[in-house]
């Protein structure tokens, strides 16, 4: 009566260590590394310690938060503020960008009589499935004209 | 996934309740059932349950409207009480209502889908569009947190945020977790399984050995344990078995939106389902572009136009058929008509009205003695009559209707050995065929032997026949006889003792007379009984309205016959006056066997129950044994009524096993009704639901019905 859930049989986990896959690994290794370049110019050894932030945050922004990498959530959640902007204040910064980057501003107000429309028009009748009657007592006896799928066989066509 | 071709098809679907499956087999069978119809699914498939707050306001307020309408003290007296247990179940519950959908993508005919769908779950199904998430519009807020808030006036239009299930975790599902638990938060909300894909076998099989092979290779790898790669390369045999033994791979994800009447209570139960549900899956809060997204799931919206990232989980048709959970957590349904009880373990009162037809609906009730079946009887008559004002008659044989009586201030009709005369040659049918063979059966009754089948009974018949049809024909029209100028018995032996024109013909008239004589005529055990005019007055002296009443026999001595014939003959004047109008009328008739073990009698009473039908008058017998209504004709009583409720039949559950009537029950139902305590009973209305009902009274029907 019960069922044991599965682990996702579809999914390989990926090797990593100390739990964090190799692939986030190295792209936090390899943005720690490019901040070291980039910025031993600019601030000297300093740039060390950049250097390991930057790691420490790439490999946070491609942790995931509720099953996305959190870099992808929070730019969805970015989006959402600059569509709000786009929509409610459109003369504003962010309003501008929001309309510069053509965000979705039909998202911001959802009416239910579009989002949860019957399945109508797809639906079409099918006349197969019902019986007509010329009189309503025939309904009684079952004696209704029905539609066939194909020509009844015997019946002549001439 | 959905092709932009295949259509989509919707249905509603009716919760059952899951406590009629209440054991380790029941559920099995039902985990299996489900599973069973999910192997084969077409195509897309998404499943829904809403619940939403519901409350008795609807029925207090009704009978509140009836207790100010009602000229009738005692009625408005009884409503209040009413009130006052509506009141109460309300106060101590936090009822939801909750209705099921399935959105099918399919070129298959809908009416195949609902069919499998009603076999698959046992429960009606209807083609239907679905309900809509929320009404009106909504917008999108980003504080105090991401949540979606109605356009303009609410109008009582709640909050809602939407959660995202991401990963499931190894744990244990059944029936009653996690989903049924989330349900029983009481929270308002709405849940959707969607099923994007079931794979092909042979492709889910290709991906699943596919993982397997990869996890291998690393394990052929490394040095020491990998326990994680182990339960991993289990986790997709298992699958692979289960495969193998006919389920299929779906791929599926959850989402739930929870409402609220503000923020902060927003933000409380979305923790709660969050909190609920974490053992067996995460759910995370949509914010920003994916909450406007998510809503889509909601609708029949396919899931490829849904455009968020997924996550969905690939799960056997076994696991995915406990997602299904909340189709048996029937909660608080319609309150349209008059309390049935209230369902054992849920504990919400169950309404139904079976007045929505143009025709009654009869029902049969059965239960061993000392279970409550005369006690909810009287509940539900005086439900009926308080709340709906539908009058009853009640015939019973024990005296209890006393309570009933003095409850409604009613007219009591005791009829008595000593006191009582009821005259067999009363006119109770319009036609004199119909009378002749009426007064014909009440004979056969007394005589104990039916005059049919026989060549001699036949004559018998024919010249007991000639012999009322003589005296009828005095009067001219059979409607000018009253009962205070209907023929007596005597006068029938008499007329039939000289009929005949052959010696042997003129011999058994002549015996038929003296054997009827000797029964209900002189000294005869029942001419006080059946020779002379009617004492008790059955007419509508005029009344367009008749009231409630109530007939008892138990002043009758415990004369089997006596009590036969003042059933029958009771029952055919009230099948008499229901010709008259189509006014709603409940005629129940209590230990109904007394009267349907005479052969004659059954009779009559299958012409009962087909005219009572008609007319809109609802029959209700009631015995302590169903077999009696599935025996030879009696069956055909049994199959005028629809509605049946069933007390414990510890004796006498062959034929729940057994009758084809009874193949709707499955094993689990057999056992409940086998194991039923007192009070309690099992409610099956056709093509409606079954119902595991307890009969917690109002303290008003105990004050008043407590000692039947
Ligand atoms: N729901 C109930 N709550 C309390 N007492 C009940 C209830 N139902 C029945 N009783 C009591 O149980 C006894 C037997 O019930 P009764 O209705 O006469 O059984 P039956 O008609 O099935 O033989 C009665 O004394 C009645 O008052
Ligand atoms: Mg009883």
């Amino acid at each position: 009566m019960a069922a044991d859930i599965k682990s996702h049989v579809l999914r390989r986990d990926e090797k990593g260590f100390a739990g964090i896959p190799f692939k986030r690994l190295l792209l936090g290794g390899v943005s720690g590394g490019m901040t070291l370049i980039i910025a031993r110019f600019a601030v000297g050894n300093l740039a060390f310690l950049l250097a390991a932030l930057t790691c420490i945050l790439a490999l946070m922004l491609t942790g995931s938060r509720g099953g996305l990498p959190l870099w992808q959530r929070l730019l969805y959640r970015l989006r959402g503020t600059l569509t709000l902007a786009a929509a409610r204040k459109p003369k504003s910064l962010s309003g501008r960008l929001g309309n510069t980057l053509d965000m979705p501003t039909g998202l911001v107000v959802l009416d239910a009589e579009a989002v949860f429309a019957p399945p109508e028009g797809e639906v079409e009748a099918d006349m197969t499935e019902w019986v007509t009657f010329a009189r309503a007592d025939e309904a009684d006896h079952d004696s209704g004209l029905v539609f066939v799928e194909q020509a009844l066989e015997g019946v002549s066509h001439g | 996934m959905a092709d932009k071709s295949v259509p989509v098809r919707t249905f509603l679907i009716e919760p059952f309740d899951i406590m009629l499956h209440a054991t380790e087999e029941g559920v099995q069978a039902l985990q299996a059932r489900f599973a069973t119809w999910l192997r084969t699914l077409p195509g897309p498939a998404r499943f829904f349950c809403w619940q939403t707050p519901a409350s008795l306001d609807a029925k207090i307020a009704q009978v509140s409207r009836a207790a100010r309408e009602t000229d009738d003290e005692r009625r408005a007296a009884l409503l209040m009480e009413y009130r006052r247990h509506y009141e109460l179940l309300q106060a101590e519950a936090d009822y939801q209502r909750t209705l099921c959908g399935m959105a099918l993508w399919t070129d298959e005919t809908p009416r195949a889908l609902a069919g499998g769908l009603i076999s698959a779950f046992d429960t009606p199904v209807v083609e239907a569009p679905l309900p809509p998430l929320f009404e009106g519009r909504y917008e999108l807020r980003e504080s105090p947190f991401w949540h979606l808030a109605p356009v303009g006036r609410p109008g009582g239009r709640p909050l809602l945020a939407v959660l995202t299930g991401y990963e499931f975790l190894p744990a244990s599902w059944n029936f009653f977790r996690p989903l049924a638990s989330v349900l029983r938060l009481n929270i308002p909300l709405a849940l959707v399984v969607d099923i994007p894909k079931t794979f092909e076998r042979n492709a889910a099989v290709d991906a699943v050995e596919n993982i397997i092979a990869a996890y291998q290779v690393h394990l052929s790898g490394v040095r020491g344990e990998d326990s994680r790669s182990v339960t991993r390369i289990n986790d997709c045999r298992r699958t692979l078995q289960e495969i193998n033994a006919g389920d299929a791979l779906h791929q599926v994800q959850i989402s739930i939106a929870v409402f609220a009447p503000d923020p902060k209570t927003l933000k409380r139960r979305v923790h709660e389902v969050i909190n609920e549900t974490r053992p067996w899956f995460l759910l995370r809060q949509e914010v920003g572009e994916l909450l406007s997204r998510s809503v889509q799931f909601f609708s029949h919206t396919p899931t490829r136009l849904i455009t968020i990232p997924p996550t969905t989980w690939p799960v056997t048709s076994r696991e995915l058929a406990l997602m299904l959970a909340p189709l048996g957590y029937r909660k608080l349904s319609t309150t349209d008509g008059v309390l049935r009880g209230e369902a054992v373990g849920a504990a919400y009162p169950v309404f139904h009205n079976s007045w929505r037809d143009k025709r009654a609906t009869h029902e049969v009730w059965v239960g061993t003695t000392g279970f409550g079946k005369t006690f909810l009887l009287n509940g539900y008559l005086s439900r009926e009559y308080a709340e709906a004002g539908i009058p009853f008659d009640l015939l019973e044989p024990m005296g209890h209707g006393r309570h009933i009586v003095e409850a409604f201030n009613l007219p009591w009709y005791v009829l008595s050995a000593r006191h009582t005369c009821l005259n067999p040659q009363d006119v109770m049918f319009p036609t004199l065929i119909e009378q002749k063979s009426h007064t014909i059966r009440i004979y056969e009754t007394v005589l104990g032997r039916q005059l049919s089948s026989g060549q001699r009974e036949n004559l018998e018949r024919g010249l007991l026949g000639e012999a009322l049809e003589i005296l009828y024909a005095g009067f001219g029209d059979l409607q000018a006889v009253t009962p205070d100028i209907a023929p007596l018995c005597e006068t029938v032996c008499d007329v039939l003792a000289g009929l005949g024109d052959k010696p042997h013909i003129q011999q058994v008239a002549r015996d038929l007379a003296d054997e009827i004589a000797g029964l209900c005529t002189g000294s005869g055990p029942w001419a006080k009984f059946l020779n002379g005019h009617t004492t008790v007055d059955f007419g509508r002296s005029g009344r367009q309205q008749i009231g409630p009443r109530v007939f008892s026999f138990h002043e009758l001595e415990g004369d089997p016959v006596m009590t036969a014939l003042a059933y029958a003959q009771v029952l055919s004047a009230i099948r008499r006056d229901s010709l008259y109008d189509e006014q709603p009328r409940i005629i129940a008739v209590d230990e109904v066997y007394r009267l349907m073990r005479h052969p004659s009698l059954l009779d009559f009473l299958i012409e009962a129950a087909k005219t009572f039908r008609t007319r809109r008058k609802k029959l209700v017998v009631i015995d302590q044994q169903m077999s009696i209504f599935l025996d030879g004709k009696a069956r055909l009583v049994f199959e005028n009524c629809p509605i049946r409720v069933i007390f414990s039949q510890r004796q006498g559950m062959n034929v729940f096993r057994e009758d084809a009537a009874f193949q709707h029950l499955n094993k689990h139902h057999l056992d409940i009704i086998a194991s039923l305590p007192r009070f309690q009973y099992v409610l099956d209305i056709q093509d409606e639901g079954i119902f595991w009902l307890v009969n917690r009274a109002p303290l008003s029907e105990i004050a008043r019905f407590g000692t039947t």
